[in-house]
């Protein structure tokens, strides 16, 4: 006791007067180019080093390194592009101006709504209760510029633009050029990855100078969201747009409905979603589908819905037979559902009943009519499950009506006319609205028994379909469907399935975990190359038939509670695949992910953590190379910790020498 | 909008739905739930006696009061009343909005509001401090005689009271018809824990995370009848718990300054913990996994404390980034471990029990520490063999253990230690005392050590990797593919994973005396606040089912109640993951493989 007594007052005389003042840090930042470990080169790489703040003069604090270290600094997704100054000005919110230059008025709009989205993207990084020092003048003056006055997003839209940064000692001058709106908000995105708050200094950075010239490989950047499995309230998918125009994605396909529930308000067929919803608040307004399509067009997103024909539907059409009309689906909810379908509960379209044809063609007027302009249009026709038609007995008569055999290619061959009347209703549909719809020739389709070998070219005209292929990567369709002309879009699940991973919704023993398991770590969604599949599959890259992608997230086990943490920081792995195209592996990527997934969370969404904070405060020093990756020479295996007592000591010399060898390089 | 055409009937204790046709005698799904199967909504499972009515009353809430309560002294008084308040806040929850206001102008019917529900809590004991050996067993009846429904609750003391007031709020729910709230009109239930430690850890070093989401995290284990936070607040990452005596800890430690815990964070959680029936334990780990926070050594001429701290390449000197271990031979050490423990049993205190660390010690580190290696020539241990290093190491152990009888004021208190090396075969014995130390069991759930333990007379707390730390998984965040323990542990596996089981199968006997009960872990090299709810929850859940009631039967018959208990956590305000679709949870059973 007493020996503790003297240790506290001797400790009390220790303590510096620094440790008391909470906002003191010991730690600062400095940029050198020195090997990383994590590098499979071993080359030389810029990487920001965390260094005593007294003992360095020159470090910074961690966000201005982080600004201005590496070729890219931390911008998301990787631009094109980028000469990227190693200076930053200090500044604050209230001396940021924004003037649009020459500029179509109805862009301006638009411009004005996309410079409010920039302004509150600047405000998230700040900490809360922040005092502005208004002695920092610095100004940052931001001009932009549009040339086209294209107002929605289509496959020829021109998404590229340049960014200029340009200071004196007094200013910083922004220049932003586009062809289109689009452009340009990208352009506003790179910019705010260009600012950052500063610790240090207590206010806001900007890259003192800076050339980007930037254009998205991909022109089809997607995240499919299932809101029938579970429902995904209208603020959760508003978060998710944000999450995407912060990664430059740009195609938000929606798969509305599905046989578990049917949430979309359809004006003409109100019992769609009184049979079909969950519960009556659990809905999409017609009014709500509006207000989302504006929400997303200025973030640079545009909405491509799906309704899933002929199989996956089932709950909403509940009340064909009440009113006369039949019934309008098979196997609703049948038992036991391993029989008739791929997951419960069942359902799919009755193909005999032809009041289902007029139903059909009222929801997708009205689609039309809600997700206007629609230039591109997803049919679903997956997983269509030949038991279920050929056990419902109206379907039987129906087929023996035409003196069908009833066997496979029967049964495909009646889901193809199927295909092709929803076709020819949809793009009635859609000529009625707009004569020039571009629809007709950008009709999506899942891969499916109809993308089979054999049956592709029979049953699919590749001038109308674009395949969205979600085998894995291995799948011979992939080949099928390239050499038979069809445009594409990947989704292969081995890669780009969000949803894996967890365990198991239906049944299961051990090990509990669902069907496409395992989990897919953003590294392998970042490594994910269509070009290099195509080309395994075909010796060629087929770039003019690959649109892009999408990763996809299946709602069966995630509802908005952990739909953030399942898209993101995924998705940003898989937005710099699709925007960039990159060569390299995940690795070079690595401290720049794990940046833009915090920049996510200032913004609002509850992205999944990827590392301890303390690898985005120690950059390339996660790394997991065994050490004798790192020596050659050295035999200790990587679980060295506690191995052979009489080889301690050998190890003792052995890693004396590793040291002195990476000293040495 | 047009009105929902779905209702339910309870067949064969599962509810169905049907459409309303005007004839059938269809129920809501909440009041179908609460009356439908053999225990209802319950979760846990209660394991005396379970009797609910298929009959509900509807109720407004400020009809729900405290009508009597009954305690021995003044501090378990109060702490019930704080529970009852909590316990109105749960089910003011229930309505939609979470507010617990019915609609404006929506008129009520006599009879609902006229209902009263009038709750009479008798505590016989004082006891306002959750030990080994606390009480948690309750009583609790439902009885209605005309427009009253008389809830008596009679318990050992307040942990007993809470968990009692807890069920009750599963045999409440909203009531969407008459957008009021809803009671089963008679009910009993016998209840008390089959495991008296029921943990979630949470680590705090490798990811900060706020004081909110670990209130947020007691919450839900609230709801669950969990209670132990076993708190891994330090490790070689960071150091983020702010010490009067020695603020440098923190001062080099966090990874911020806005990310520190200060005292009063502290004691507001323990309070916050205590108030929910929760002990909150500390962990301090040593002497390996500390590392930053003690890079002030050197400056204040107290030399090295910690060596092989961030060194490189981390793979020859620890398991994984940044390195770190005790520098256990400068005896500068002690003091200032002795000065952490003193703090720590002061913040968290009066403590029952302390959790020491102790696991993963890398003999590389120690061995290739100049100032270690001179240590052991001079001791005469110049072989410097591995069974040298683990005297060292056991000896360090020895040492901490009397800096915190010291810290504690003289009294003894249970360490707990993670298995290691130092629990390896043939070394428990030898470096270990039962009568001091009860080790938690991380490795599988078949590991021949746990039967040396058992057989050795150590009391065990069951973390078995395999089952339930709820980290795995994930994508590797050093290197790439799925990290270390993937895959990811469901809710089945989760629940199926049972100590008592597993002791029968490596010893042939239950153990019951020794197995104190168990823990799922949350490491947080990949978690930080974002997504702590739906990592931990609702599978532990399924954890608190097992260390509650430990039943016989598998998952399976724990699905629809499970399911359903992750609805309320969501209305509670935790984000807990989603295990099915909402179809499964409207169609009861139907979810099969």
């Amino acid at each position: 006791m007493r020996g503790n007594f003297i240790l506290l007052l001797f400790m009390g005389a220790l303590v510096p007067s620094v440790y008391c003042q909470d906002s003191d840090y010991p730690w600062a930042w400095d940029c050198r180019n020195e090997v990383v470990e994590a590098n499979e080169n071993a080359t030389l790489e810029d990487r920001c080093v965390r260094v005593m703040k007294s003992e360095n003069i020159n470090a910074t604090g961690i966000n201005t390194c982080k600004l201005t270290c590496g070729p890219n600094g931390v911008l998301w997704p990787r631009p094109t592009s980028v000469e990227l100054g190693k200076d930053v000005n200090f500044f604050i919110p209230d001396n940021i101006r924004i003037y649009t230059g020459v500029c179509p008025a109805n862009v301006r709009i638009l411009l004005d709504v996309a410079y409010q989205i920039f302004s509150d993207n600047i405000a998230h990084y700040t900490p809360d209760s922040i005092t502005w020092n208004t002695t920092y003048t610095h100004e940052v003056n931001i001009a932009v510029q549009v040339t086209d006055n294209q107002e929605h997003l289509n496959y020829d839209t021109d998404e590229s633009y340049t960014l200029r940064i340009i200071s004196t000692e007094d200013d910083t001058a922004v220049t932003i050029h586009a062809e289109t709106f689009f452009g340009a908000r990208h352009g506003l995105e790179t910019l705010s990855q260009l600012i950052d708050y500063d610790d240090e200094h207590e206010t806001l950075q900007i890259v003192s100078d800076v050339v980007i010239t930037d254009y998205p490989v991909f022109k089809h950047r997607g995240i499919s969201l299932d809101t029938s499995r579970n429902y995904i309230g209208i603020p959760s998918i508003e978060r998710t747009i944000d999450g995407m125009a912060s990664n430059k994605l740009n195609i938000l396909h929606w798969h509305i409905t599905d046989s578990h529930s049917f949430p979309l308000e359809v004006k003409s067929r109100p019992k769609m979603m009184q049979y079909g919803a969950y519960s009556p608040s659990q809905v999409y307004r017609e009014s709500e589908v509006a207000e989302l399509i504006k929400y997303a067009q200025v973030r640079g997103v545009h909405i491509l819905p799906e309704f899933d024909a002929p199989a996956h539907v089932g709950n909403g059409f509940q009340w064909g037979e009440e009113d006369g009309l039949g019934k309008l689906t098979v196997c609703v909810e049948q038992e036991p559902w391993q029989s008739v379908c791929v997951e419960p509960p069942c359902g799919q379209l009755n193909l005999a009943n032809e009041n289902m044809y007029d139903v059909l063609s009222d929801i997708y007027k009205d689609m039309v009519d809600m997700f206007q302009p629609m230039h591109v249009f997803h049919y679903g026709g997956d997983e269509v499950n030949l038991a279920c038609w050929n056990e419902t007995e109206e379907i039987i008569e129906w087929m023996e009506g035409k003196n069908s055999s009833r066997d496979a290619d029967d049964y495909y061959r009646e889901w193809s006319n199927f295909q092709e009347r929803a076709r020819e209703l949809l793009v009635n549909a859609s000529k009625e609205v707009d004569a020039e719809s571009s629809v007709g020739e950008f009709g999506i389709l899942w891969t499916s028994h109809l993308t089979e070998e054999d049956n592709v070219k029979k049953y699919l005209n590749p001038d109308e379909y674009i395949i969205q292929i979600w085998t894995d990567n291995k799948s011979n369709i992939i080949k099928e469907v390239l050499e038979a002309g069809f445009r594409v879009i990947f989704s292969n699940y081995d890669a780009w399935y969000l949803d894996c991973g967890f365990g198991a919704w239906v049944g299961a023993g051990p090990p509990n975990i669902n069907w496409c398991s395992p989990y897919k770590g953003w590294q392998t969604v970042y490594d994910n190359s269509p070009h290099h599949i195509a080309k395994d599959l075909t010796g060629e890259t087929h770039e003019d038939k690959i649109f892009g992608g999408e990763v996809a997230m299946w709602t069966e086990q995630t509802d908005e509670m952990a739909l953030d943490s399942r898209l993101w920081p995924r998705s940003a792995a898989f937005g710099e695949r699709m925007w960039s195209n990159p060569s390299e592996s995940w690795r070079l990527a690595e401290t720049r992910m794990v940046h833009q997934r915090k920049r996510l969370v200032q913004r609002g969404i509850h992205a999944d953590r990827l590392q301890p904070e303390w690898c985005h405060q120690n950059e390339g020093l996660c790394y997991a190379y065994p050490a004798e990756d790192i020596n050659p020479e050295l035999t200790t295996s990587p679980s060295v910790t506690t191995d052979g007592g009489s080889n301690l000591a050998t190890m003792f010399v052995l890693n004396v020498v590793a040291i002195m060898f990476i000293a040495l390089n | 909008s047009l009105p929902s055409p779905w209702g339910w009937s309870c067949v064969e204790g599962k509810c169905v739905r049907e459409e309303q046709d005007g004839i059938k005698n269809l129920m809501g799904l909440n009041k179908c739930k609460l009356t439908c199967g053999e225990f209802g909504p319950l979760w846990p499972k209660p394991t005396v006696l379970t009797t609910i009515s298929k009959e509900t009353l509807v109720f407004l809430l400020p009809q729900l009061v405290l009508h009597k309560l009954t305690t021995p002294a003044d501090e378990s008084d109060d702490l019930t009343r704080k529970a009852f308040d909590i316990f109105l806040n749960n089910v003011a929850a229930k309505f939609p909005g979470g507010e617990g206001k019915p609609d404006q102008g929506r008129a009520h019917a006599p009879e609902v509001l006229n209902q009263r529900v009038e709750v009479e809590v008798t505590v016989s004991s004082a006891a306002a401090r959750l030990t080994l050996e606390t009480s948690e067993k309750y009583t609790l009846g439902i009885t209605t005689t005309e427009s009253v429904t008389h809830v008596t609750i009679l318990a050992v003391n307040f942990f007993g009271a809470r968990h009692a007031l807890e069920t009750l709020s599963q045999l409440i729910e909203y009531e969407e018809y008459a957008d009021a709230l809803q009671i089963v009109n008679t009910a009993a239930v016998v209840d008390s824990p089959a495991f008296s430690y029921r943990g979630i850890l949470l680590d705090t070093s490798r990811n900060f995370f706020s004081v909110k989401s670990i209130e947020r995290t007691l919450d839900a284990m609230a709801a669950n009848k969990l209670n132990t936070f076993h708190w891994h607040i330090t490790d070689s990452h960071s150091f983020p718990l702010y010490l009067e005596s020695l603020p440098q800890m923190v001062y080099y430690g966090a990874y911020t300054p806005r990310q520190i815990y200060y005292p009063k964070d502290i004691r507001n959680l323990v309070e916050y913990g205590r108030v929910r029936g929760i002990r909150v334990l500390p962990e301090f780990d040593a002497p390996a996994h500390v590392g930053n926070g003690w890079q002030w050594g050197e400056k204040e001429g107290m030399g090295k404390l910690a060596v092989c701290v961030n060194q490189e390449p981390w793979q020859s000197f620890c398991v994984e980034p940044p390195c770190g271990q005790l520098n256990i031979v400068n005896d500068r050490v002690y003091d200032v471990l002795g000065q952490i423990y003193k703090e720590m049993a002061d913040l968290f205190g009066p403590l029952d029990m302390f959790h020491y660390g102790g696991d993963e010690v890398n003999l590389n580190c120690w061995n290739t520490t100049e100032e270690i290696v001179t240590y052991m020539d001079k001791v005469g241990k110049g072989q410097r063999t591995e069974e040298d290093f683990y005297d060292l190491w056991s000896q360090f152990q020895s040492r901490a253990y009397g800096l915190m009888t010291i810290a504690n004021k003289g009294k003894h208190i249970p360490g707990i230690l993670w298995t290691s090396h130092l629990t390896e075969k043939g070394h428990t014995a030898k470096y270990l005392d039962k009568n001091q130390y009860i080790i938690q069991i991380w490795s599988t759930g078949t590991d021949p050590l746990i039967k040396e333990l058992l057989e050795g007379g150590f009391s065990v707390i069951f973390s078995n990797y395999d089952a339930w730390y709820l980290d795995c998984g994930y994508g590797a965040w050093v290197g790439e593919g799925n990290n270390w323990c993937s895959p990811y542990k469901g809710w089945q596996t989760v629940y199926d994973n049972s100590p008592t089981a597993m002791a029968k199968n490596l010893t042939g006997k239950a153990h019951d005396a020794s197995i104190l009960g168990g823990e799922a872990a949350l490491w947080s090299e990949q978690v930080d606040e974002t997504s702590l709810d739906s990592k931990l929850w609702p599978r532990g859940q399924a954890l608190a089912e097992r260390l509650w009631t430990n039943p016989e039967h598998n998952w399976e018959s724990a699905e629809l109640r499970m399911v359903h208990q992750r609805q309320r956590l969501v209305q509670r305000g935790i984000e807990a993951d989603r295990l099915q679709p909402q179809w499964c949870h409207q169609n009861e059973g139907l979810c099969y493989l």
